[in-house]
């Protein structure tokens, strides 16, 4: 199918605002449009013009549990002191990994103001090891920030109680966690100190919630390189 | 309520986006019945309904930030993640999802006061209601089909009875036709 056809990418956008574009040529349509800024333009307009019929349903006003637990999953979200999060995860890893004291220098080191900002953006196409087949994409923003989106529905192929994990590697250096992935759609990624150097994109298989150890514990499903964009 | 505007949305998703949870709380008491009314009629169960309303407005204030007001109202904006994520959540593996209720099929006919009506009140959506109208009732009937009851193609042929070819093209055409008049 030939997505430059601007009359097929309206008909498309159409369909999937109003929902009838599903399954694979649903997350074919969404892969695009994370790389495609007009595709992207053309839904946000769609979706303009036809969202606004959700105001022919008459409101319905939600029990008040369901604000308290939004309430109370946004405080779960509440950052603690940066410096202190920031230092407590790095020193509670490195100690794990058996660095003593080293780390400690090291975490000191890190914590210096004045490191270059990266300036250019990065993309990675994360493939199976064996197979090379694609089945995630990823862009990286010259700040660090992370938009991954899965190329298919990976579902089943993480099963019931697991989760995919995303790990920025540096090259020669330890994997770190990016934090559990959407094994369906897109996530995003805010971690920047974590993307510091990084080379390799990769996404384990992991228990449910993410690799306990801070390290990853289950088998790498997809690896990409990322590259300057 | 009416619906509340954008000059008072607007700046609700950019406090929130500073970590404001008061205005989470504000935005939360003007636009959840609207979106709870959407991901209810969607979800078709209220348990889930409930759920799923905190996992959106959850997503919404950890995204806040990428709201833009040059490219969309408020409410659509929030209206998408609402939407996409109920669609998430009823293309979940193993997931008994009850019947619609299939009452849009009357209500979006000619006559019936109901939706159209509705639409016409709102400022956001008066437009709307003008291009549907226009539309044949069958046309209008599949787009509401598709868009609340989040059915298929072949799920609406079955419900209308009416051939799969049939029903593409009223919801190509129709949604063409709706496009065209909104333009």
């Amino acid at each position: 199918m030939n997505y430059r056809n601007p009359e097929l990418q309206q008909q498309l956008a159409n369909e999937y605002v109003i929902g009838t574009l599903r399954g694979p040529a649903r997350r074919r349509f969404e892969a695009i449009m994370f790389f495609d800024a007009a595709l992207r333009r053309t839904v946000r307009e769609t979706e303009a013009q036809l969202l606004p019929i959700i105001y022919a349903l008459p409101e319905v006003t939600p029990p008040a549990s369901v604000w308290r637990g939004v309430s109370r999953r946004v405080r779960a979200l509440r950052p603690a002191p940066p410096m202190w999060s920031w230092e407590s995860v790095y020193f509670w890893r490195l100690l794990a990994g058996g660095l003593g004291l080293a780390c400690l220098v090291l975490a000191m080191t890190l914590t210096l103001p004045g490191q270059p900002a990266p300036t250019t953006a990065h993309m990675a196409l994360l493939a199976d090891p064996q197979s090379h087949v694609a089945a995630l994409m990823a862009r990286v923003a010259p700040d660090g920030h992370v938009r991954i989106a899965t190329l298919q529905d990976l579902g089943e192929r993480v099963g019931a109680n697991k989760s995919l994990e995303l790990w920025a590697i540096p090259e020669g250096g330890k994997p770190r966690s990016l934090g559990v992935i959407a094994a369906n759609g897109p996530t995003d990624v805010n971690r920047p100190e974590a993307m510091q150097s990084a080379a390799v994109l990769a996404v384990s298989l992991e228990p449910q919630g993410g690799s306990p150890t801070g390290a990853p514990t289950g088998p790498v499903l997809w690896v990409g390189k990322l590259v300057d964009l | 309520m009416t619906a509340a505007t954008a000059e008072v949305l607007g700046p609700l998703l950019h406090r929130c986006a500073q970590g404001d949870e008061k205005a989470l709380e504000q935005l939360y008491r003007l636009t959840s019945p609207q979106l709870f009314a959407l991901v209810l009629r969607m979800l078709r169960r209220r348990d889930w309904a409930e759920e799923a309303m905190q996992e959106c407005y959850v997503r919404i204030w950890q995204h806040a930030g990428d709201y833009s007001p040059a490219q969309s109202q408020p409410l659509t904006w929030m209206s998408r993640i609402v939407r996409n994520h109920c669609i998430d959540w009823l293309r979940k593996p193993q997931l008994e999802v009850p019947d619609a209720d299939g009452t849009i099929v009357e209500a979006w006919a000619d006559d019936a006061p109901g939706p159209l009506a509705r639409l016409a009140q709102n400022q956001d959506s008066r437009r709307i209601a003008e291009c549907l109208k226009r539309l044949e009732a069958i046309q209008r009937q599949v787009i509401a089909l598709a868009f609340f009851d989040d059915l298929s193609h072949s799920e609406i042929a079955q419900r209308l009875s009416a051939p799969l070819g049939t029903v593409k093209s009223w919801c190509r055409r129709g949604l063409e036709r709706l496009k065209g008049c909104l333009s």
